[in-house]
């Protein structure tokens, strides 16, 4: 029995854990909140061998980077470069006061304890929520991923333009 | 926005010095220096070098205080480096400056040809809308015309390579073969064309005092295609070293009534010794099949920095322009003066200095004082070497407005420290012709203020203030439509204010509430005359009809040979905004592309012994530098050809290139010169 327990905690730590460290390089990946992550890994940059989608259309298993790759959310843009961009250097070209806008919060926000937790991030070019918030990489996986209808239940946290976007699109 | 060296406040060289001093005495000092030196040296030695990325309103009051109020045409601004041979192109052939169609022509065309166009790096918004398009539609195919495999050669349908300058020879040769097949749409040519010639052996303006005047004249149609007879497949071939069947592939495109053409293009074009001809060359070719303003056909100049079309093709912050017109035209410096309120013997008829002109004349001293506005000179002006000695010279007075330091600023002996887009209520006009409105969202730091503030309150200073006689709450808005009024019934007339307030901005010609996408167009366009189908109405000397331009080929004016046996071509990468002085200083730009570098051909570098990331010595006959070799990275040159990017202001690329300009736009070319390639 004690040894169960003691499986059990080392299992939800190393979970919560990972939480951290997927949520962790989920935001700081983000110069802020709502622009496009860094190409974490070397690409080649050779335009003619550049292929990001093969393994980002789908995500899952990379024998390559021996992890999973994250499924991108808009797979019909296929410049992907245009927005991503690689990391060659940690340097500076000169200093810079930029503080990063955070407003994710680490918890999932709701009005209510069983209420549905509002979508806490601006969701531009994220709107397929299924690309992210049901792979192994999510860093909240969904619990119902047979329910297709996301924004039926969860609402944006608040984000005016966000909305406004939203109704435009659906015009 | 958040450099920590962003400037705030004025500076004035004391002794050698940079101090920073309060804004009003820098200002003081400025409206005293420009004074003095009028005095001293005539209004003509003072000059001012603005940018297409000021805001209209910017450029307007620049206008005003220097053509209006000094009463000099020493008004340049750098999207002569830029735009010029667009504006000339349009303009020798419809008569009026700028697109006729607009960016739906990007969703709704089937056949997209770029000539010499890395769209997906230099317009990739615009580049995804014609990926979008033909994912949507398999039917869309994209040519990439180019001298180098790049991002956008990566999603095209075919890629042909040419050789510097011989898109001049493919042009001609496209235009033979589609007379030859007679695919042209006659009714067309018959109704709404006229054909032109103009002077041949141009020169390429790299000697001092050069000066280049066209003589156009009227042609038959017959002696247009026996023009084009010399263009054989076989000598364009010869030329450009595109095959006679990709030749006849790119003539059967724009000759296929079943294709919605548009051909884009940007700086491949423009800066380009011949950079005018080229342009018309391609109207040429649109024009000739019919394909011009309905939606999806179009011959589409891309522009090159946010407000190039809305500040200085509009406003006319070039030397030759006024807000309407040209100060040669008696016509226009009346209605400017009418609208200004200023004796018309204030604006002087006599164009002065072009952009290399201006900075060769601040060398020679011709020219004393120069007040550089929101842009880098002395990172991008061509054969930099000489210029930035020019400037350093004894008695030069240089003030530069700007965010950050640059090595523009290193050379000012005042610094008046800008307030950026975000920090001031202003208008921008793009591509398009849409003309767009934004509001203040944050304060500016420190002593920054707007450039039009800064140019009104030396203005103010000067005894000018009657030139801005508004509330300076409203400045904006007033002189916003003040400027409108100079277009009004020149089929330019454009959205008031508080249109521009509601709407994510308005494309000009506005008339009764509404835009006209398609100029030129009847069905789209009410200046058209009724029953005309088309009405050029710009050429009104040519019977509303557009033109069609015997344009031959030339050769570069500096061709490799043995001692120097590559061709050096610049430009930009997507991270970074031209001179980066402003992405360099964003953390992902700057760590995604830290410095700049030598992109080779493999097979180049493999005879020369050159790894990737291995130093190699660039050297032309005005100076040498030494960068990494890049080879098969971002993109790749044709053989005998390399580029470098032209951002890094510690590697300046610029004080390679040659600064032979186009004679009839100004216009420099930055992608042609010869250059010698040694391993380091």
């Amino acid at each position: 029995m004690k040894i169960k327990t003691h499986i059990f905690m080392v299992t939800l730590v190393s979970i919560l854990l990972c939480g951290l460290v997927v949520a962790d390089t989920h935001h700081s990946r983000r110069s802020y909140q709502g622009a496009p992550p860094f190409i974490p890994h070397t690409i080649s940059e050779s335009s003619k061998e550049m292929n990001c989608l093969s393994c980002h259309k789908y995500g899952g298993y990379s024998s390559k980077y021996k992890k999973d790759a994250p499924k991108t959310p808009h797979p019909t843009y296929i410049n992907c470069i245009q927005c991503h961009v690689p990391k060659r250097t940690d340097s500076l070209f000169r200093k810079t006061k930029f503080e990063k806008w955070q407003n994710v919060e680490d918890k999932p926000v709701k009005t209510t304890p069983y209420a549905p937790p509002v979508i806490p991030h601006v969701a531009y070019e994220r709107q397929n929520c299924a690309s992210c918030h049901t792979s192994k990489n999510a860093v909240r996986p969904t619990t119902h991923p047979n329910r297709a209808n996301c924004i039926q239940c969860h609402v944006y946290k608040g984000f005016k333009e966000e909305r406004t976007l939203r109704v435009k699109e659906n015009d | 926005m958040y450099g920590a060296d962003r400037l705030t406040k004025a500076q004035i060289r004391k002794n050698g010095v940079l101090v920073e001093v309060e804004l009003e005495e820098a200002l003081d000092l400025v409206a005293s220096k420009m004074t003095e030196t009028i005095k001293e040296y005539g209004k003509d030695s003072v000059s001012m070098y603005g940018s297409g990325q000021w805001a209209i309103v910017d450029g307007y009051a620049a206008s005003k205080f220097m053509k209006g109020g000094i009463g000099t045409n020493n008004l340049e601004a750098n999207a002569r480096l830029c735009m010029a041979s667009a504006v000339v192109g349009f303009l020798t052939t419809f008569g009026l400056d700028e697109p006729n169609g607009c960016y739906d022509d990007l969703d709704q065309g089937n056949t997209f040809i770029l000539w010499g166009n890395n769209m997906a790096e230099m317009h990739p918004v615009l580049y995804s809308r014609i990926l979008e398009n033909k994912r949507k539609n398999p039917e869309v195919k994209i040519i990439d015309l180019t001298t180098r495999y790049t991002r956008t050669s990566q999603f095209a349908d075919k890629v042909i390579y040419f050789n510097p300058q011989s898109d001049l020879a493919i042009a001609n040769g496209i235009l033979k073969i589609i007379f030859e097949n007679n695919w042209q749409d006659n009714v067309f040519i018959e109704n709404h064309v006229m054909f032109k010639e103009g002077l041949t052996n141009l020169g390429y303006g790299t000697e001092e005092g050069f000066k280049f005047k066209d003589k156009p004249k009227t042609v038959s149609r017959e002696k247009f295609i026996e023009k084009l007879k010399e263009y054989t497949p076989e000598y364009v071939e010869k030329l450009s070293g595109v095959s006679k069947k990709d030749l006849i592939y790119l003539a059967g495109l724009y000759g296929n009534p079943k294709k919605d053409i548009v051909s884009l293009w940007c700086m491949g074009v423009n800066q380009h010794t011949r950079g005018t001809w080229m342009n018309n060359l391609i109207h040429n070719i649109h024009l000739a099949v019919g394909k011009v303003s309905k939606p999806g056909n179009h011959s589409f100049s891309l522009t090159g920095q946010p407000s190039a079309c809305g500040t200085v093709r509009e406003v006319g912050t070039l030397t030759h322009k006024l807000p309407h017109g040209v100060v040669m035209n008696p016509k226009h410096r009346e209605l400017a003066a009418k609208i200004w309120n200023v004796p018309v013997e204030k604006i002087d008829p006599k164009p002065t200095y072009h952009t290399v002109d201006m900075f060769r004349a601040l060398d020679n001293g011709d020219i004393r004082f120069m007040w550089i506005q929101c842009t880098n000179p002395m990172v991008t002006m061509p054969k930099l070497n000489r210029y930035l000695t020019g400037a350093k010279k004894e008695g030069r007075f240089v003030v530069v407005s700007d965010i950050y330091p640059t090595p523009t600023t290193d050379i000012a002996d005042v610094i008046l420290p800008a307030a950026m887009w975000v920090e001031r209520e202003g208008l921008f006009g793009n591509s398009e012709r849409r003309t767009q409105q934004h509001e203040q969202l944050i304060s500016p730091p420190g002593d920054a203020i707007s450039d039009m503030d800064q140019i009104i309150r030396v203005a103010r200073k000067m005894g000018m203030g009657h030139l801005f006689d508004f509330e300076d709450k409203t400045m904006v808005k007033d002189l916003y439509e003040e400027y409108r009024q100079f277009h009004k019934g020149h089929g330019h007339d454009m959205a008031p204010y508080s249109v521009l307030q509601k709407e994510a901005g308005v494309i000009w010609l506005y008339i009764n509430g509404k835009s006209v996408n398609w100029r030129y167009n009847e069905k789209y366009d009410p200046t058209c005359k009724p029953g005309s189908g088309f009405d050029f109405y710009g050429n009104k000397k040519s019977e509303h009809r557009a033109h069609m331009w015997i344009r031959p080929y030339e050769a570069a004016p500096e061709i490799p040979d043995s001692e120097y046996p590559f061709w050096l071509c610049t430009g930009r990468v997507i991270e970074h905004w031209h001179s980066g002085s402003m992405t360099r200083r964003i953390p992902d730009l700057h760590r995604a592309v830290p410095h700049s570098y030598c992109e080779m051909n493999p097979k180049d570098a493999k005879r020369l012994g050159v790894l990737d990331s291995d130093n190699v010595r660039l050297t032309t006959r005005r100076g040498t530098i030494v960068l990494k070799a890049y080879i098969d990275r971002r993109a790749r040159p044709i053989e005998g050809q390399v580029f470098v990017p032209f951002f890094d202001e510690n590697l300046l690329i610029n004080e390679l290139t040659l600064d032979a300009y186009c004679p009839l736009s100004k216009q420099p070319d930055y992608k042609k010169c010869a250059v010698k390639i040694e391993k380091a």
